[in-house]
């Protein structure tokens, strides 16, 4: 069964399909939530809300054709208000170290697998992290998710050309902090 | 830095950090459980959000069900509304009922000081005696607010609804169109509850409405204002006697009157 009939089953009360989308999409939407918030548990209650609002909600999915583009802008409205509300939860010192641990693959009661990062990959995540949340989640769904700017305006729900300057604008942005990083003593290494 | 050489490294660089991400059994099942978990609540939560407003509608649709019984049409009308579907914008509430029906006159504010608070879609089924379906239709239910006072709600439906009983109080204005102003005593009873011949009595003359489907036995009085105008039928509610009835009878005019 491809994806659109999974997602016109599920429309249609089916379990099963239910259970199917999920399968199919747990793995890169608990990625894609997990660089967004930046939090492996935050990231774990995005991509479980996003599944409840799926199917709490699945007759308003008006095109069954366009599921990941529904997922997705349901996922990313839940990782903005969970990022909001970690935001307001917790003073900004503890948030910047919660990340740093995090990034460090340390945190999470030892979830996380044990990833090296090199030192210019770390600072450009870092820089990442530090874009606005809407910005950063067009960055992430078009380099990580690999979507289409198009796809990503029906994401967010804004023009296409609202996606492409938040791209424009955050890549400009994180060229800026990685410049900075550099004069601060760690070089970013161009390799072609 | 070139774009070409950031763009090349930033995919890297998030497809790296991703994997740390641990998407494994353990993960799967934890993730799984919590939504049907989750998914259950809600659907508890829905059930008794819908129950309560199934019971409010009910207290409206006590004229609609009786003049239709004695018509010989329509024996009862219920009605349904989604929390979820609700909207706090006045504009956008206002767009939504012209989507519905054009013609239904709403306003976002009375001169008393009741000011729109919110809206949402209410679905409305009549059924026959049988409980064979005869009419099927989607309408608004606006949601008025004022400080210190219990809110009002407004129904325009183009189910017809009658009214039971004489008025209590009626205005009749300059187009002719006649506002009948009522208070009614809503009894909410469990489904298995039997009504008394004393409480049967007050149904045929109009004075009580006895809604089935509470836990236990509540009983609340509520005010409405009925009138029809262009084949509209509307509806001014409010439980409690916050308002005279010549109170309620002036905004059921400025909003008869309005364009």
């Amino acid at each position: 069964m491809d994806e659109t009939e999974l997602a016109r089953q599920m429309k249609s009360g089916n379990l099963e399909a239910f259970e199917a989308l999920m399968d199919e999409y747990r793995p890169k939407a608990l990625r894609a939530a997990y660089l967004i918030s930046g939090n492996f548990a935050d990231s774990e209650d995005i991509v479980q809300e996003t599944f409840v609002d799926c199917y709490i909600n699945r007759k308003k999915l008006k095109n069954p054709g366009a599921f990941m583009s529904w997922f997705y802008k349901i996922l990313s409205r839940n990782a903005w208000r969970i990022c909001r509300r970690a935001k307001r939860e917790q003073p900004s010192e503890e948030v910047i170290q919660e990340e740093k641990k995090t990034q460090d693959g340390i945190s999470d009661d030892g979830i996380l697998n044990h990833v090296v990062l090199k030192e210019e990959e770390t600072a450009l995540f870092e820089a990442v992290r530090k874009l606005p949340v809407k910005q950063r989640t067009v960055i992430i769904l078009y380099y990580y998710n690999e979507m289409s700017v198009k796809e990503i305006a029906q994401v967010c729900g804004c023009m296409e050309g609202t996606v492409k300057s938040r791209l424009y604008h955050g890549k400009e942005k994180l060229k800026i902090m990685l410049e900075d990083h550099e004069k601060g003593g760690a070089p970013w290494t161009i390799l072609s | 830095m070139d774009d070409f050489i950031l763009e090349k490294r930033l995919k890297e660089t998030l497809e790296k950090k991703a994997e740390e991400v641990c998407a494994d059994a353990l993960a799967k099942e934890r993730i799984r459980t919590e939504v049907y978990r989750k998914i259950k609540e809600v659907n508890g939560m829905k059930q008794k959000n819908m129950k309560k407003i199934v019971l409010v509608a009910a207290a409206i649709c006590i004229f609609g069900s009786i003049t239709a019984f004695a018509l010989g049409k329509a024996v009862t009308v219920s009605s349904h509304s989604n929390h979820n579907e609700e909207v706090t914008v006045f504009e956008e509430a206002k767009a939504m009922q012209r989507d519905l029906d054009r013609e239904v006159k709403v306003v976002e504010e009375f001169s008393n000081g009741y000011r729109f608070r919110s809206a949402v879609p209410r679905y409305e089924e009549s059924h026959d005696k049988n409980g064979k379906s005869i009419e099927k239709e989607t309408a608004m239910s606006f949601f008025y607010e004022k400080e210190g006072m219990e809110g009002i709600t407004l129904f325009a439906s183009r189910i017809t609804l009658g009214e039971s009983g004489t008025p209590d109080a009626v205005l009749v204005l300059e187009d002719g169109t006649e506002l009948h102003f009522s208070e009614l005593m809503n009894k909410f009873v469990p489904p298995d509850y039997e009504i008394t011949e004393e409480e049967k009595k007050l149904q045929e003359e109009g004075k009580l409405n006895v809604a089935y489907g509470s836990s236990e036995v509540e009983i609340k009085n509520s005010e409405s204002v009925y009138w029809q105008q262009n084949g509209i039928t509307y509806c001014l509610f409010m439980f409690g006697d916050d308002l005279s009835a010549d109170e309620m009878l002036a905004m059921a005019k400025e909003l008869a009157e309005s364009r």
